[in-house]
């Protein structure tokens, strides 16, 4: 049944849609609501890559570590780039 | 000013109740559900039959009340407005890079953990733990706001990983934004250099985890099939209030009671250093 996840992608689009006016709007939450939105559509595309790879349905067996891997891959990569502009900024203010 | 010694040995010993109290319902809980539970039939597990006594239309009540609270809340904060003890406050948050970085981190961190250990043999029989999530409180206690948003995000990514990705996901993901905003508007100092703060915290896990469970439960139920003249949930009503709802709670609960606030003890100098604190990060402006 796609109707389920329709709606899910839809309402995940209006956030974002939100999240620009809002920005547009020059309202400082607009940022974080459009960073919201933009993060459900980006595990979009990791649950339309995962449909066309064929993993959803498969038994556990025959995926065997792989979505366990990726998502240590998320956690690294997404931790620290998070770290690395956290430390770029920090440094910028400290040399200002 | 320094708490005197008699007020410590108070805290100390609320803190040790709660934390055994909740210890052993999280322990009790996780036994009885490996022991008792037969998947169909969730009056066969001890806290499903005393959940489903009182009905669903008890729930649904209770439900639908913390989730109107639930989401008030996030639409509230979104909005500048915050809670400060018992009164509603105006604050600001800059929303800069750092605050987006933030969230983007935590988002990472905990739909990265989850996914990392989906599936993973913690305690043969108990493969349904989730040691991420003890994160939550972690990242809601040090981060707020942010933390609280990136935990959202997390969560919805992690369905994605775990093929549960739908319109649940949405209940999912303001539930995981209460399981970790709880914590940050509880814990008066998320140090946790005292025993008072220590006592917040773990009585602030007790109830997200209930609340969490509850918002999710109560939007899926809404959802299901046989109430909504549109179904977009296939969880049917008993298995929701029956299993879910406790799983959740007991889920979230042991690994966060045990984990939780050891972790932002060690975590709090090294967050406070690099100033990520949420206290140093945001401005009170008025009180109303």
């Amino acid at each position: 049944m796609q109707t389920p996840i329709i709606a899910t992608l839809i309402f995940s689009i209006v956030i974002l849609v939100i999240g620009v006016i809002l920005t547009l709007l020059k309202k400082p939450v607009g940022k974080a609501v459009t960073v919201m939105g933009a993060g459900l559509l980006i595990t979009f595309l990791f649950y339309y890559a995962f449909v066309a790879a064929g993993v959803y349905g498969k038994p556990p067996e025959k995926i065997g570590y792989a979505l366990n891997i990726l998502g240590l891959i998320v956690l690294v990569v997404g931790a620290g780039l998070a770290i690395h502009v956290i430390k770029k900024i920090r440094l910028k203010e400290v040399t200002k | 000013m320094s708490t005197p010694p008699k007020e410590k040995g108070k805290w100390l010993v609320i803190t040790v109740i709660v934390a055994v109290l909740a210890l052993i319902f999280g322990i009790w809980g996780a036994y009885t559900y490996v022991t008792e539970f037969k998947w169909g039939e969730p009056e066969t597990w001890t806290l499903s039959r005393s959940i489903l006594m009182l009905g669903s239309g008890f729930w649904f009540v209770v439900g639908a009340i913390l989730w109107i609270v639930g989401t008030a809340f996030l639409i509230m904060e979104l909005a500048g407005y915050t809670f400060m003890g018992f009164k509603i406050t105006k604050f600001k948050i800059r929303w800069d890079s750092i605050d987006i970085a933030i969230m983007a981190l935590t988002a990472a961190v905990y739909g990265g953990a989850l996914a990392a250990t989906g599936g993973l043999v913690v305690i043969p029989g108990f493969t349904w733990i989730r040691p991420a999530n003890a994160l939550t409180p972690v990242f809601g206690v040090l981060f707020g706001l942010p933390g609280a948003i990136g935990t959202a995000i997390g969560n919805f990514i992690a369905d994605a990983f775990a093929g549960y990705l739908g319109w649940g996901s949405i209940g999912g993901f303001v539930g995981n934004f209460i399981l970790a905003y709880i914590p940050y508007k509880l814990v008066s100092d998320p140090s946790l250099r005292s025993p008072r703060a220590w006592a917040e915290c773990y009585l602030s896990i007790i109830i997200a985890s209930v609340w969490c469970s509850a918002y999710i439960s109560w939007w899926l139920y809404i959802w299901s099939p046989g109430v909504s003249p549109v179904p977009l949930v296939g969880l049917p009503p008993i298995m929701i209030w029956g299993w879910f709802f406790p799983f959740v709670i007991i889920n979230n609960l042991l690994v966060s009671v045990i984990l939780s606030p050891p972790i932002i003890y060690i975590l709090y100098p090294v967050v406070k250093n690099w100033g990520l604190l949420w206290k140093d990060r945001i401005t009170i402006l008025s009180r109303k």
